[in-house]
């Protein structure tokens, strides 16, 4: 009788235990918005796949100036992918489709207890999760080429004024100081906002503690009159304004730049244009000589409200969101992650690590801060490199977007 | 008498097929564009508020007609200086002049590649940076321009990378139209010693006026609906200050999305969409018009 029991818990066990349940299977078909994360999601999905070996994924890379406007089609057409990236509540696209239903809300459903409450606000829309962050911090950061910088005797500068101040020595040298594409908007902001963080490290810290702050703030005028007068300078090289972000980087990959300043998910590129450049990366000092760094989370994937393979997806985005998943994301990828138990033995990956304070993005200040109704991020985008090529100026560029601010 | 009606059956799938992908759609972007919708979700009806902002001043009616402004500049262009250049190489290649297959070959050949690689080869040699003219230039001893990102100069780089890619085309209607000009007439005002200058006037051009309007409304129409070279050349934001920006452009921006994360607005995109069409077929009634009183003329 005792072996009765004994034998009947066993199953009671074992059909309570989550082995019980079949394993998924099926077809998950997932949009990635760009190339440059194609490497990374074939290697998660590689992973996954070894762990759910009768799950085959669709992994689609999309271009991102028609991702958008494809996943709407797509769920017009009802034939929306399983899963699918979104820039999170970074913009106004997934808290939008939340609001209409076309989300999966994971709040239950996903393991995400890899990340800090901070980083899962931008996978958070009115207090229910819909997407799975990443472990990576989107930073901008000073890449310098090391052979450059040795053969002036120049070092890592400790303030803004010791940056300035090598700005010159390098273009006498006959370098182009730091390579720069104005003819991108984004190329303009990965720029700007770590001069924004080294001049005016007060002001975006007023809106960390919770304050409204102006667009057209005096600092953020200062900081971006500060660029335009470095242009004037020569310290772009000629024809700046004619450049967009990857003729930059190759001008610092081939060694005609000394620097460039630019997203950190661009260290993958600058390996693949030159793998034997000596490269380094810091980040521009405040003048008191404190190191901040601009860094943003990173969305990943949202499941399908309607998905004809739920169990799959959740499977799927459930190990996006593990230990392992974030491991694997981070290190092909290489760039910062914000995990501890995550470690990257890219060297310039670990510079770029070093700094005081991480604080926050302008442009995600802009979005947040925007008035019903209104999109300042499409005017920011029309008219920023505009400043640079003196079809605008700074400040009417900067109260033309405070208009559209709450 | 039984009234043949034979011809319902050749027009009809070709009707068919027509007001599907075109009539409907055209109906479709009119009644999007009396409503705010970004493509998914609810319309929100905001009657006439779309051309409002399209076209009642204020930022938006400056993008639209700086760009719309653009296309008119171009089709001048186009007017006064690629058509007669297509004309000038068409009679090139029929009165046959030394190397005349070669000149054939050389500007035929751009028209057979598809306009991105053209933009792509525009670049490699404009790019300030790793540019061909740029390096020439810094071999030779002088200074490197922006090219491209001059605004003064980006709108003249763009007509020459199209007169480049596309003189082909028209220069091949005309040249094919000089062909069927009766041989008698041509030897006639030979005998009657004209020469070149007064055979081409008097005699060939004359003869051009129905492949000369062909040529000019298909190249208005072109010119009205220009995207793909400015946009491989300018990037979306139509270059610096807009200087190559054109209303196709303007309409992809907004109706669907900026360069990575912007918003669509399909309904606001539709205003523009019809808008432009308003104006394409007022421009090419127009054209029509004129063109057809001067080939009555001559």
């Amino acid at each position: 009788m005792k072996k009765a029991w004994i034998a009947l818990a066993l199953v009671l066990v074992l059909a309570l235990s989550p082995f019980a349940y079949a394993e998924p299977s099926g077809k998950l078909v997932i949009w990635e918005h760009t190339s440059q994360f194609e490497e990374a999601g074939k290697a998660v999905i590689a992973a996954f796949q070894e762990k759910y070996p009768d799950v085959s994924v669709d992994f689609q890379v999309k271009t991102s100036d028609q991702y958008y406007n494809l996943l709407a089609t797509a769920f017009q057409a009802g034939e929306a992918p399983d899963l699918f990236w979104t820039n999170g509540t970074a913009t106004t696209n997934m808290p939008a489709y939340a609001q209409q239903g076309l989300l999966m809300d994971l709040t239950d459903k996903l393991d995400h207890s890899i990340f800090s409450d901070t980083t899962m606000k931008i996978a958070t829309v009115d207090g229910k999760v819909y997407s799975s962050p990443t472990a990576s911090v989107d930073g901008r950061a000073v890449f310098y080429n090391k052979d450059i910088f040795n053969e002036l005797g120049l070092s890592i500068p400790k303030t803004f004024e010791e940056f300035e101040a090598i700005l010159p020595i390098i273009k006498d040298a006959g370098y182009i100081p730091v390579s720069f594409g104005a003819m991108d908007p984004w190329e303009c902001l990965f720029f700007f906002e770590p001069v924004l963080a080294a001049t005016g490290l007060d002001y975006l810290e007023e809106y960390v503690a919770g304050n409204t702050v102006a667009i057209n703030d005096e600092r953020v005028v200062s900081a971006m009159k500060k660029m335009v007068e470095w242009g004037e300078a020569g310290y772009y090289g000629v024809g700046y304004t004619g450049v967009d972000g990857s003729g930059a980087i190759l001008a610092f990959s081939k060694g005609e730049a000394a620097m460039v300043i630019d997203g950190t998910w661009n260290i993958a590129t600058i390996n693949a244009n030159n793998p034997d450049l000596n490269y380094g990366a810091f980040q521009i000092p405040t003048s008191d000589g404190v190191v901040p760094f601009v860094g943003t989370s990173a969305n990943g994937f949202s499941v399908n409200a309607t998905t004809a393979n739920e169990e799959a997806a959740l499977a799927f985005v459930n190990f996006f969101a593990s230990l392992e998943g974030q491991s694997i994301w981070v290190n092909t990828l290489n760039v910062i992650p914000c995990i501890s138990e995550i470690e990257t033995a890219d060297p310039v990956v670990n510079d770029v690590s070093k700094f005081d304070i991480m604080t926050e993005s302008w442009y995600n200040i802009l979005v947040a801060q925007a008035a019903e109704g209104e999109a300042p991020g499409q005017v920011w985008e029309e008219d920023q490199a505009k400043v640079f090529s003196g079809g605008i100026s700074v400040e009417d560029f900067l109260n033309e977007l405070q208009e559209m601010e709450k | 008498m039984k009234k043949n009606r034979a011809y319902l059956g050749f027009i009809t799938p070709g009707f068919i097929l027509y007001t599907l992908f075109m009539i409907i759609p055209i109906i479709f972007a009119m009644y999007y564009s009396f409503f705010e919708w970004n493509g998914i979700g609810p319309m929100k009806f905001v009657g006439f508020a779309n051309f409002q902002k399209l076209l009642g001043g204020g930022r938006m009616s400056r993008i639209f007609f700086n760009a719309l402004g653009n296309n008119i500049k171009y089709l001048i262009c186009v007017l006064l200086i690629i058509t007669p250049l297509q004309i000038f190489f068409a009679y090139i290649l029929f009165i046959r002049i030394r190397g005349h297959r070669y000149i054939q070959f050389m500007l035929f050949l751009p028209y057979v590649i598809s306009t991105s690689i053209v933009g792509f080869f525009a670049l490699m040699v404009f790019h300030p940076n790793i540019g061909l003219l740029n390096s020439i230039l810094e071999k030779l001893g002088f200074s490197k321009s922006a090219w491209l990102g001059n605004p003064d100069l980006s709108f003249k780089l763009f007509v020459i990378v199209v007169i480049w890619a596309c003189i082909g085309n028209g220069m091949m209607i005309f040249n094919a139209n000089m062909k069927e000009i009766d041989e008698s007439i041509l030897e006639a005002s030979i005998i009657d010693g004209c020469n070149e200058h007064q055979k081409f006037f008097y005699v060939v051009f004359p003869q051009l006026q129905s492949s000369i309007s062909t040529v000019i409304t298909l190249s208005t129409i072109y010119a009205l609906t220009m995207f793909d070279i400015p946009f491989m050349l300018g990037g979306v934001q139509g270059g610096v200050n807009n200087s190559i920006d054109f209303v196709n452009m303007v309409f992809y921006r907004y109706a669907f999305g900026g360069t990575y994360f912007g918003e669509t607005s399909l309904g606001f995109g539709s205003s523009i969409s019809v808008t432009m069409f308003i104006i394409i077929l007022v421009i090419s009634l127009i054209t029509r018009i004129i063109l057809r009183k001067r080939e009555m003329r001559f």
